[in-house]
């Protein structure tokens, strides 16, 4: 009989060092999450210098308040959030994470799923995430490799908007 | 004497899950520690965007705040000025100390390194 509760003490010890391997896993993915989230939101800022200055320079013509918020050049600004969310995330081209690299899962690329610009022209719209969006605005959705106890080799998403309002609220 | 079942399993239950919790909460404390350190250079660094750069000022607050939260020998390379739409970069390392438990119940001082480096380009705009 002592046989069986040692042995039913040993389970429940083993489920107590299984859940907090699990919360361990959840915090750190929450870490990670969070430390990708800032590069990505880095990595889209490096697009707003690609302003459309044809557009800038006439503003002026522009009647419609709403619409006066700077243009971007799309593809200029695709290729640069792209180079930088490379840098960032130090992956080579391919988008496979560098040796030095955080990510730590070297064997599966990041995948990027969306990058969509959005001008004043184009708004009020909504997200695929089904944010509003009412500002020129940068929408980028990708997902990274992580490895997770209990679960094995697997992606997670992330997606953020990011716009200048939302940048100089900060500020004022 | 014979020891009942039920206090068997009582006993060494709670003495390991007090092992378990103790050093779950010692490997986990660096990752918060690490989820701050972020936060707080990401500030810095929507602040360089703003303002191209950070002033020894700002240097200063930035390793304060860091040190608040429990980091040493803070290292920051971050340019003072830039041009529009040129790159700039924040580099941030620094060290986080703190005790853990092993499972001898000695305790052990572990210190980790923390790197921030993230790039982006200036575009101060006026609002």
């Amino acid at each position: 009989m002592k046989i069986f509760y040692l042995l039913l003490s040993a389970v429940l010890i083993l489920a107590i060092i299984g859940g907090f391997v699990m919360l361990n896993n959840i915090i750190e993915l929450y870490t990670l999450t969070n430390r990708i989230e800032g590069k990505i939101i880095t990595s889209g800022w490096s697009a707003f210098p690609e302003v459309d200055l044809d557009i800038l320079a006439k503003r002026h013509i522009i009647t419609d308040e709403e619409k006066r918020d700077i243009y971007l050049i799309k593809n200029d600004a695709e290729s640069k959030v792209r180079e930088y969310i490379k840098k960032n995330l130090k992956l080579d081209d391919s988008y496979y994470p560098k040796d030095d690299s955080f990510i730590k899962l070297k064997a599966y690329p990041v995948i990027i799923d969306d990058i969509t610009i959005y001008n004043p022209d184009e708004l009020p719209t909504i997200a695929p995430n089904g944010v509003n969006i009412n500002n020129t605005s940068i929408y980028i959705s990708l997902q990274f490799p992580i490895y997770i106890n209990f679960v094995g080799d697997c992606y997670k998403k992330i997606e953020v908007i990011v716009d200048t309002k939302t940048f100089y609220s900060q500020f004022q | 004497m014979d020891i009942p079942g039920t206090l068997i399993i009582a006993g060494v239950l709670i003495i390991s899950f007090i092992l378990i919790f103790a050093i779950g909460v010692s490997e986990t404390t660096p990752t918060f520690a690490r989820n701050d350190f972020d936060n707080i250079c990401n500030k810095y660094l929507s602040l360089m965007i703003a303002k191209g750069g950070l002033d020894s000022t700002d240097k200063a607050n930035l390793e304060n705040e860091l040190m608040s939260i429990g980091y040493k020998n803070v290292t920051i390379t971050a340019p003072v000025s830039a041009e529009w739409g040129s790159e700039i970069t924040l580099k941030v390392e620094a060290y986080y100390d703190y005790d853990t438990i092993n499972p001898d119940y000695t305790r052990e001082n572990k210190s980790v390194k923390s790197t921030y480096e993230n790039s982006t380009r200036y575009f101060g705009l006026e609002n």
